[in-house]
């Protein structure tokens, strides 16, 4: 009979052993077999989660299917199950009314493991093996071999969540690598700060990430972007969070020391500072609100041990950002260059070809500029064309875009404006440029006062093209120049003249 | 093909489900896999399917609770039903769950109805008569259905093993979905009427709960038991049952004595006696290599007579508008029973977060039982528990709109 058992259980063992993926796949194997070798007509197998004291079913066997129903069963603390759950042993159920016996399961929780190969805590588990024939209880004999069969399915058990661990380090690593090629490339675009929270969000697989960043000028923690599990990419511009202690838990997690906090409530939430060279520059804040599943242990060590490198990748965005800015602006009269002009002009021009919209082009240089600086020193040039610049950029609207295009030229594109509304900024700008007054010392003349030229033409009322309308509001600013400047012109009106006088 | 079946008949649900198979779909039966997985393994799976799809063979049809529809096919784990080839006419299903078959602020379906829960109460009239001579009209209020409980265990309580109410719930816990009625018959509901934020906290909504959670604390109906409770009214153990699925099937278990059962509407409130109206819909997942197999197994699934058979097998209701009147008037006296608890049923807002919702609440709720059976639970632990998920609620509406 001895023989019979330990046949059973060497056969038990090389089945489980045979190409078996995943816990769920050796738990069906095994419950079915364990069913086969002694005649049962069902078998649970429940996980006893300490927390709640209470046994939760995972898997069924039944005739030929394996399935995931559902039984939870509170087991109090004096209860006879509770012993042989942790102590060992067979517990026969007293409310069923035909035999069903209870045999536990126990093997080490598989990342409990400490590098030195020392085993810490423990996971249990108990198998219910039911026939529903009342008559047919379980002998001694089966007994044992049901805790031999068990003994054998817990090995198993730790042995395949310990391969599924070691699958999901693997994965987490090939994810931190591509990580790292998605920070390094984020320097190099226009949507970096995106880049970078999609691939937090899609490697960690959270259901959202939020990033603030550190604002010390305003002493603020400002919202910049939120990317989640839906595929939406959000602004959050317009989340402001003085940085005070005690006025939001944000700012004192940015204020505080701590490196990585997980939110108490619920394991959820993870709050990344970030911090370069020893100086908080954001905070990142990553939850599975959403799907309401914890954050996994190694996800948070994966993350704060990542910390440093989001954090230089978002403070290396957050330069770009900056360099950029400054190679697309004019430090001097905080003017787009003529580079940028030139590439978001040809952005406009397309779409009003495109779709057929009205387009008008200002021309403007500063009269008598050259004997300004001659007279007065370059010093006093540079605060004429801030002045101008000041007021140009105050009359416009939002959808204008002004440009400087070198010395005292300035160019002005209008989308969707007519003649008419091109001709009213036009005037506005005129009288509000001969308002400017700038002191000046030591001169004859106690304040410097300037005019502007402007050349107006339309799209697709004069031109009929980019370079057509350019050169058409080039003409026009030409006939005011040679009339001898001072005021505007509009294309349209000096060929309507022309034709009249010939 | 795979397709994944929530428990829809316990431990029969495979065999059952194989069945269907073979009767309504011949040609797609041998080569599909069955796996029968539970609401709470499927949730997680479905998000993990997106975190770490080498984990497990996903499945290529799968059957969801019907307010998980706007959640997952703005993740786009679904396929739309119209790019497969089904044909969806809302006109043709219940009301209250079309809005749940489609994407948010879309009418592109992305589910359909397969079967169909509805609340209401179930009792053995031999039981009740030894204790009132008018069982209808006492189980017509929920005070009057705690007097019958009372009644009940001073007559049958002598024997250790009886509850007056038989607990439904397969796990042997609650669920929200167990305690909606009890909410709406005393005027709370889980969101305010403009859906901004969450009712939770409101009185009336917190005193709906607390009844329902009453029924374990006070020793009326078992909780965490072993295999539940299941079977006790059939065994004489139990004499009434809030349940979702029909009786007839439920209490017809092979082998048992028969006996007299009739079914209300919910014990009502101040505001009315209200039911709970699910489905169980079937939706194709979107990286499927087999989609329009796919659509042709739902098509078959959701022909009228599969539906009437299989929801008789699994003690469901079938939830196609013909279906469901073939239904009510095959036997005598189900029109006058159930038209009257479908009327007065409603269902939950099609939000993306209702699915979460029912988590945090069915976690709280797990909690709130699990110290219900220690002996720990008391009525301020109860409200703390609650605030606390109304909280998080309000907050995940403003984040992601109800």
């Amino acid at each position: 009979m001895l023989e019979q058992s330990t046949q059973i259980l060497y056969e038990f063992h090389k089945e489980l052993n045979s190409s078996i993926e995943g816990p769920r796949e050796l738990l069906s194997k095994g419950l079915s077999t364990i069913a086969r070798h002694l005649k049962l007509d069902q078998i649970f197998y429940f996980q006893w989660e300490p927390k709640s004291s209470v046994l939760s079913l995972q898997l069924v066997w039944r005739g030929d299917y394996c399935m995931e129903l559902e039984e939870e069963i509170y087991v109090p603390d004096n209860s006879p199950l509770l012993s042989v759950l942790t102590m060992g042993g067979i517990h026969i159920s007293q409310n069923l009314n035909y035999p069903a016996m209870y045999v536990p399961l126990k093997w080490p929780q598989p990342d409990s493991f400490a590098p030195g190969g020392k085993k810490r805590s423990m996971r249990y588990g108990v198998l219910r093996m039911e026939r529903l024939k009342k008559s047919w209880s379980f002998s001694t004999r089966e007994k044992e071999l049901a805790r031999g069969l068990a003994d054998e399915l817990a090995h198993n058990i730790m042995q395949s969540e310990l391969d599924l661990m070691h699958g999901r380090q693997v994965r987490r690593l090939t994810a931190l690598t591509d990580l790292t090629a998605v920070f390094a490339s984020s320097m190099r675009s226009d949507d970096n700060m995106k880049f970078i929270l999609q691939g937090i969000q899609k490697y960690f697989g959270f259901d959202r990430v939020r990033l603030y960043l550190v604002n010390s000028r305003d002493q603020k923690l400002k919202g910049e972007l939120s990317t989640d599990i839906q595929g939406h990419v959000r602004s959050l511009s317009h989340e402001e969070i003085p940085l005070l202690p005690g006025t939001h838990r944000f700012a004192d997690i940015v204020l505080g020391s701590e490196s990585t906090i997980v939110d108490k409530y619920r394991d959820s939430v993870l709050y990344l500072p970030l911090t370069v060279q020893g100086k908080r520059v954001g905070l990142l804040v990553v939850d599975n609100l959403i799907s309401q599943q914890p954050i996994e242990r190694d996800d948070v060590l994966s993350l704060s041990s990542f910390a440093g490198q989001i954090a230089l990748a978002i403070d290396n965005a957050m330069l770009f950002e900056e360099v950029q800015e400054l190679s697309q602006y004019d430090e001097l009269t905080g003017l787009p260059l003529r580079r940028f002009f030139n590439q978001r002009f040809a952005e406009e021009m397309y779409r009003a070809e495109r779709f057929g919209q009205p387009m008008a082009f200002i021309w403007i240089d500063i009269d008598k500029f050259k004997d300004v600086n001659d007279t007065y020193g370059h010093q006093m040039g540079d605060k004429v064309l801030k002045e101008v610049s000041r007021v140009i950029m105050s009359n416009l609207r939002k959808i204008d875009f002004p440009g400087r295009y070198g010395g005292d030229e300035i160019q002005i594109m209008l989308p969707q404006a007519h003649a008419a509304d091109a001709r009213a900024i036009a005037r506005r700008l005129d009288e509000e440029v001969k308002e400017i007054k700038i002191p000046v010392q030591f001169s004859s003349e106690p304040e410097v006062r300037v005019t502007i030229s402007q050349g107006i033409a339309t799209f697709p009322g004069d031109s009929a093209s980019a370079d057509d309308l350019l050169k058409k509001a080039d003409e026009a600013l030409y006939l005011v120049k040679s009339r001898g400047g001072g005021g505007f012109a509009l294309y349209g009106e000096i060929e309507e003249n022309n034709a009249q006088n010939s | 093909m795979k397709i994944w079946v929530l428990p829809n008949s316990g431990l029969l649900t495979g065999v059952d489900f194989r069945g269907l198979l073979d009767r309504f779909a011949p040609e797609y039966s041998p080569r599909i896999s069955i796996q029968v997985v539970n609401r709470q393994r499927m949730w997680s799976a479905l998000f993990n399917y997106q975190r770490r799809p080498d984990d497990e063979e996903f499945p290529d049809v799968i059957e969801i609770p019907h307010y998980w529809t706007p959640l997952f096919a703005g993740m786009e784990i679904f396929e739309p039903l119209t790019e497969i080839g089904l044909k969806f006419d809302p006109s043709e299903w219940i009301g209250p769950l079309v809005e749940h078959c489609y994407r948010r602020r879309t009418k592109v379906p992305y589910s359909v109805p397969w079967l169909m829960d509805v609340s209401a109460l179930h009792y053995r009239v031999d039981h009740l008569q030894e204790v009132s001579h008018k069982p209808d009209q006492l189980l017509a209020t929920w005070d009057g259905f705690l007097e019958a409980c009372r009644l009940l265990r001073a007559r049958r309580g002598k024997d250790g093993d009886y509850w007056p109410i038989e607990n439904s719930n397969l796990r042997g816990t609650v669920n929200i979905r167990d305690i909606l009625p009890s909410i709406w018959n005393n005027g709370g509901s889980l969101f305010t009427a403009d859906n901004s934020r969450s009712a939770l906290h409101r009185e009336e909504t917190l005193r709906g709960i607390e009844s329902y959670l009453d029924l374990f604390s006070k020793g009326h109906m078992p909780l965490l038991r072993e295999k539940g409770s299941r079977g006790t009214m059939i065994e004489g153990k139990a004499s009434m049952c809030i349940s979702r699925r029909q009786a007839d099937a439920v209490f017809s278990a092979e082998g048992s004595e028969t006996f007299p059962l009739k079914t209300l509407s919910v014990p009502g409130g101040l505001f009315g006696s209200h039911s709970f109206l699910s489905s169980y819909n079937l939706a194709v997942m979107g990286f499927s290599k087999e989609k329009e197999a796919a659509g042709g197994l739902l098509t078959r699934l959701i022909q009228q007579q599969a539906q009437l058979e299989y929801a008789k097998t699994v003690s469901a209701f079938p939830c196609t508008m013909a279906a469901f009147e073939k239904f009510i008037f095959s036997a005598p006296g189900r029109v006058h029973t159930y038209a009257h608890i479908v009327g007065d049923a409603g269902t939950v807002p099609a939000f993306s977060i209702t699915g979460t919702y029912f988590e945090i609440l069915d976690e709280a709720l797990d909690s709130l039982c699990g110290k219900i059976a220690r002996g720990t639970y008391s009525a301020a632990l109860f409200r703390e528990k609650m605030l606390s998920v109304s909280k998080e609620m309000d907050y995940l509406i403003a984040l992601y709109g109800g």
